[in-house]
């Protein structure tokens, strides 16, 4: 093959070359355009998810208890901040995160970086504007050497994150690592105080060029000003990254804030909403250009308590942070009217509360526990008036039954049958209203004896249950679990249960609704929330079946407790108010749980209530440890109406 | 003796090559324009001046080159050859690194890759070791122009740079050829080659160049991976071809211009700049701008050919074909990455691609082949190669 040959045959090579690369562009280009432009269309437009935003909680007057609030964190980009960028003394090559603290050699001459005579390196850029900083300082009420120690905590956590990254490596790897770690650490925003005001908020973002390295962070938070009288009811929300598919079938993340327990956790769904996505066409420096939104988020609902947060207040005050609860219920519609626990907690100090209860000794006196419808506590006395309703309804007593108290539980001929069954003195001869009135134990003892004898306890079991003990109420907060109502076959815990001892535990909210039972002779169903959106809740109640003869003499009986009875010298009776004191002993700790349940005609524009107070572990006996409490309550509930 | 330099330079510039050099450094610059690249502090301004400067600094260098005969030049390859090779030694030991790369020297702020000067130093030296000889017609004498490739070949490898090592097997291939090695020789080591491939595939080639093998095979239904392997490979080895591919493609027949939303697919292509800049030429100016560029490399391809042609100095034809094969090769390959017809393998496109060494290297070799199309030779002896 000759030289030319040689030659033409390299033209011929290029040539089909050149052919080759341009069929193969007019098939990409022409042929496969649709497909590919149809890619660079989807890839141009993106689709950002939309928050709807959270449903409010309102309270039965529309006060607000739980919204969404935009908060202001206070960050600091610590590579920008001052200190942290590095110069090189000798060719000018800077960055703003340090080289690697062994070698210390600028990545560019590779020689020492500039030091002071110290030995220690210079940082170049002190760009914390001092004026600024006492701006910020003084908004956020601390000194500008707690500021400044603030930042540097967090420098220090940045080298602490570079230090673990660069862990094991040597030589010129480490001084990568250590660069690339600090590329990555270095521009992380970390925050340095929560909730700033708007203040701060106006002088970082306004003025940029004083405080380079802060930045303000828009965070959407749940906020609950009903706070801690509330805290129990409305429940835990976090902020939680959710991965949602877009119409075109790609993923994308969304922050949304989620309830995690009681209400916020019951009813999430409902306050959640419906993302809305916006599609999103962005120009050259992808800057966005277009926007338009063909699916609008969807509101949250907003829920509508029947609380009115003026009385949950008093309710919560009322308890003065002794460990206890106050259940108050519409006695006619099972509306909760109050449903207060102490301890409590503030919303925005959960995580502080939750790591105290850890450290604490006391669990009992845990905030975090709800102790008006999810906890469970023997009743005592206040159980008496549905031992009555039993023994009249199954016949074995009258009204007018009478029984001698002699201190102690005796047979007919006088025998003392166990001394540990007792009454707290010696009533003497009473009958059922006076039983009541001075809750005489002996008296219940008698009659649950009377009951086994007659094979009628089944029906005292079967009107604990039909008064919904030991079972759920249907707030919607409750756990899932309803108390204990448990009858052993021995005749000791039988005979005590007629007076609320033995393996009964209620909670206040089941007692004021059975009490609510005996005031109206049905059983409502108990609710929190009269409204989702526009939706009201029904109002559910049952009838007892209880005739009127039977429920007459013990609303009567009870009456009479607070004129001259067991909770007589507390001023109730000035509301109207029907009540049984009950104290259960609590042995291995020398206490009582002191109860007051009851109810109260409708007055003062107030409905017709039914209420459970219960005070744990006092020393004192029912009255004195719920009687004041709740003639403030009541003082207030029936006096401060508001207009 | 300025005026004398002056004509020296006019009577060296062969027009015929120059015109379409420039029509593509040309076609380079109005393609950097508005890329959206930041390199370093600037904007796309601070790609233009870099480029600029590059143009600057080989239009200075090949003034230099036109002046010196290219025989004065093909007389100290062997000079040069060993000068590069020591530099490419201290881009191994003091080079600057750069994404797990160390090809980088910086000498007074401006930086350039000895393995780029190379390619030419190559060319110079294969063009003065065969030029008097006959050896290369034997099976044994390819020995010594082999060892000569594969030792630069080698430290290059070493940066890791595998686009710029393999350019330098065509290009020996095409000057052997050329000088009338026998193509069966040639044949023998394609085949024994050929047969190296797996096992280098398999031990002497990094995790990153196999995934990029794996990535191309898949591309070309030769291999069928896991959902997995699809995923990460569609997030990473094929990630820059897919996203040129597109940018490409919806240029269609006259490009995406403006403010269509095809147009924004451009900017999402990795290295667009660089090595992927075929894809702004495609998203741009559509298929019109693809056949204009490749139209241009061709025609500047078969100038080169026919200066090789009409030279009758051994070495003066081996630098051409050299140069050509050097173009052609890394055009190609870079043409043929860009639309899925190869594997990315880190060339870029002379006169377009951003990069100073690059473009001062094309400049040069531009330069060189003016050198010898614009001195007629006078000796004619055996070295015609007939």
């Amino acid at each position: 093959m000759s030289y030319r040959h040689r030659v033409a045959l390299l033209a011929v090579l290029a040539g089909c070359g050149a052919v080759l690369l341009l069929s193969r562009l007019l098939v990409v280009q022409v042929v496969e355009y649709d497909e590919w432009a149809t890619q660079a269309r989807a890839q141009a437009a993106g689709w950002i998810p939309t928050r709807g935003p959270r449903g409010d909680v309102r309270d039965a007057n529309g006060a607000v208890l739980a919204n969404d609030d935009a908060t202001f964190d206070l960050t600091v980009r610590v590579a920008a901040w001052k200190g942290v960028r590095y110069e090189c003394g000798y060719c000018g090559f800077h960055r703003y995160y340090k080289p690697d603290d062994k070698t210390g050699r600028c990545p560019r001459c590779k020689r020492t970086m500039y030091t002071d005579a110290d030995g220690k390196r210079r940082p170049v850029f002190a760009r914390a504007d001092r004026r600024s900083l006492r701006v910020i300082a003084d908004e956020l009420g601390i000194s500008q050497h707690e500021l400044r120690a603030r930042v540097e905590g967090r420098v220090e956590d940045a080298e602490k994150a570079v230090a673990k990254a660069t862990k094991g490596l040597t030589g010129g790897r480490r001084e990568q690592g250590a660069l690339a770690a600090w590329a990555d650490q270095g521009w992380r925003d970390r925050t340095i105080a929560r909730d700033v005001s708007y203040a701060v908020a106006r002088e970082v973002e306004l003025h940029p060029e004083r405080n380079p390295a802060f930045r303000i962070r828009t965070v959407t938070k749940r906020r609950q000003p009903g706070g801690a009288a509330f805290a129990h009811i409305l429940g835990r929300t976090r902020v939680n990254d959710v991965r949602l598919v877009t119409p075109d079938g790609d993923t994308e993340w969304i922050s949304l804030i989620q309830g995690l327990s009681r209400l916020e956790g019951r009813f999430d769904t409902e306050l959640q909403g419906h993302p809305g996505w916006v599609r999103v066409v962005r120009d050259l420096r992808h800057r966005t250009r277009e926007t338009f939104e063909p699916e609008q988020p969807i509101h949250g609902l907003d829920l509508q308590l029947t609380i009115a947060a003026a009385d949950q207040e008093r309710a919560f005050d009322a308890l003065h942070g002794a460990r206890g609860a106050l259940a108050v219920v519409d006695a006619e519609t099972g509306a909760v009217l109050a449903l207060a626990s102490a301890p409590s907690y503030a919303p925005e100090e959960y995580q502080r509360t939750v790591l105290a209860s850890q450290k604490s000794k006391d669990p009992a006196g845990s905030p975090l526990l709800e102790r008006a419808c999810r906890s469970f506590y023997a009743p005592g006395s206040i159980l008496k008036p549905f031992t009555a309703v039993a023994a009249l309804t199954s016949g074995v007593a009258t009204p007018a039954t009478e029984v001698v108290c002699e201190h102690y539980f005796r047979n007919n001929e006088g025998t003392i049958l166990r001394k540990a069954l007792k009454c707290n003195g010696t009533h003497g001869r009473l009958d059922l209203r006076g039983a009541l009135v001075h809750s005489c134990n002996i008296y219940f003892q008698t009659l649950m004896r009377k009951m086994l004898e007659a094979n009628q306890f089944p029906e005292f079991e079967e009107k604990l249950r039909r008064f919904g003990l030991g079972r759920p109420t249907g707030i919607e907060i409750e756990s899932g679990r309803s108390g204990r109502l448990v009858f052993r076959n021995n005749w000791y815990e039988l005979i005590s249960s007629s007076i609320g001892q033995g393996r009964i535990t209620v909670s206040p909210a089941q007692m004021a609704r059975a009490y609510a039972g005996l005031m109206t002779g049905y059983l409502p169903r108990l609710h929190l929330v009269a409204r989702v959106g526009s939706r009201p809740t029904p109002i559910e109640r049952m009838p007892l079946g209880v005739p009127e003869e039977v429920l007459g003499p013990v609303r009567e009986a009870l009456r009479e407790v607070p004129v001259s009875g067991t909770a007589s010298r507390y001023g109730l009776e000035r509301y109207g108010i029907a009540c049984k004191t009950g104290t259960a002993q609590r042995p291995q700790v020398h206490r009582y749980n002191a109860w007051i349940a009851g109810f109260a005609p409708a007055r003062d524009g107030r409905p017709a209530i039914a209420f459970a107070m219960v005070v744990l572990d006092t020393r004192h006996h029912s009255g004195d440890a719920c009687g004041p409490r709740l003639h403030e309550f009541f003082q207030r509930f029936y006096e401060e109406r508001p207009q | 003796m300025r005026v004398r330099v002056a004509r020296n330079l006019a009577q060296s510039v062969h027009w015929p090559v120059v015109v379409p050099a420039a029509l593509l450094l040309l076609f380079g610059l109005l393609t950097l324009g508005g890329l959206e690249i930041r390199v370093s502090t600037g904007w796309m301004d601070d790609l233009h001046v870099k480029q600029l400067t590059g143009i600057a600094v080989g239009l200075a260098l090949a003034a230099v080159v036109l002046l010196v005969p290219y025989k004065e030049l093909v007389a100290r390859a062997y000079v040069f050859y060993a000068l590069n090779l020591v530099l490419l030694v201290v881009v191994l030991m003091a080079g600057e690194q750069r994404k797990e790369a160390r090809r980088w020297l910086s000498l007074g702020g401006f930086v350039f890759q000895p393995s780029e000067l190379m390619k030419l130093t190559l060319v110079l030296t294969l063009a003065r070791f065969i030029r008097f000889r006959s050896s290369y017609k034997t099976f044994k004498g390819l020995g010594t122009p082999f060892l000569l490739t594969l030792v630069p070949m080698g430290l290059i490898l070493k940066e890791p740079d595998l686009g710029t090592a393999l350019l330098f097997i065509p290009i020996l291939f095409t000057m052997l050829f050329l000088a009338g090695a026998r193509p069966r020789h040639l044949l023998t080591i394609v085949v024994l080659g050929a047969c190296a491939i797996y096992p280098v595939y398999r031990w002497g080639l990094h995790d990153y160049q196999k995934r990029r093998i794996d990535g191309f095979l898949v591309q070309l239904s030769i291999k069928k991976p896991t959902d997995k392997e699809a995923k990460e490979m569609a997030r990473k080895e094929l990630y820059q071809v897919q996203r040129a591919k597109v940018a490409i493609g919806a240029g269609g027949w006259t490009g995406a211009g403006g403010q269509q939303e095809e147009a924004q697919a451009l900017y999402r292509v990795p290295e667009r700049h660089n090595d992927f800049v075929f894809a702004a030429v495609g998203s741009r100016w559509g298929f019109l701008g693809g056949l204009t560029l490749v139209g241009l490399f061709l025609w500047f391809l078969l100038v080169i050919l026919r200066a090789a042609q009409r030279q009758r100095d051994p070495a003066g034809r081996l630098i051409c074909v050299g140069i050509f094969a050097l173009f052609g090769f890394q055009a190609f390959i870079n043409l043929a990455m860009n639309v899925g017809l190869m594997p990315v393998t880190g060339l870029t496109l002379p006169f377009l691609s951003h990069g100073r060494s690059s473009i001062v290297v094309s400049i040069l070799a531009v330069a060189l082949v003016c050198n010898v199309a614009s001195r007629p030779s006078y000796e004619f002896g055996r070295g015609d190669f007939d």
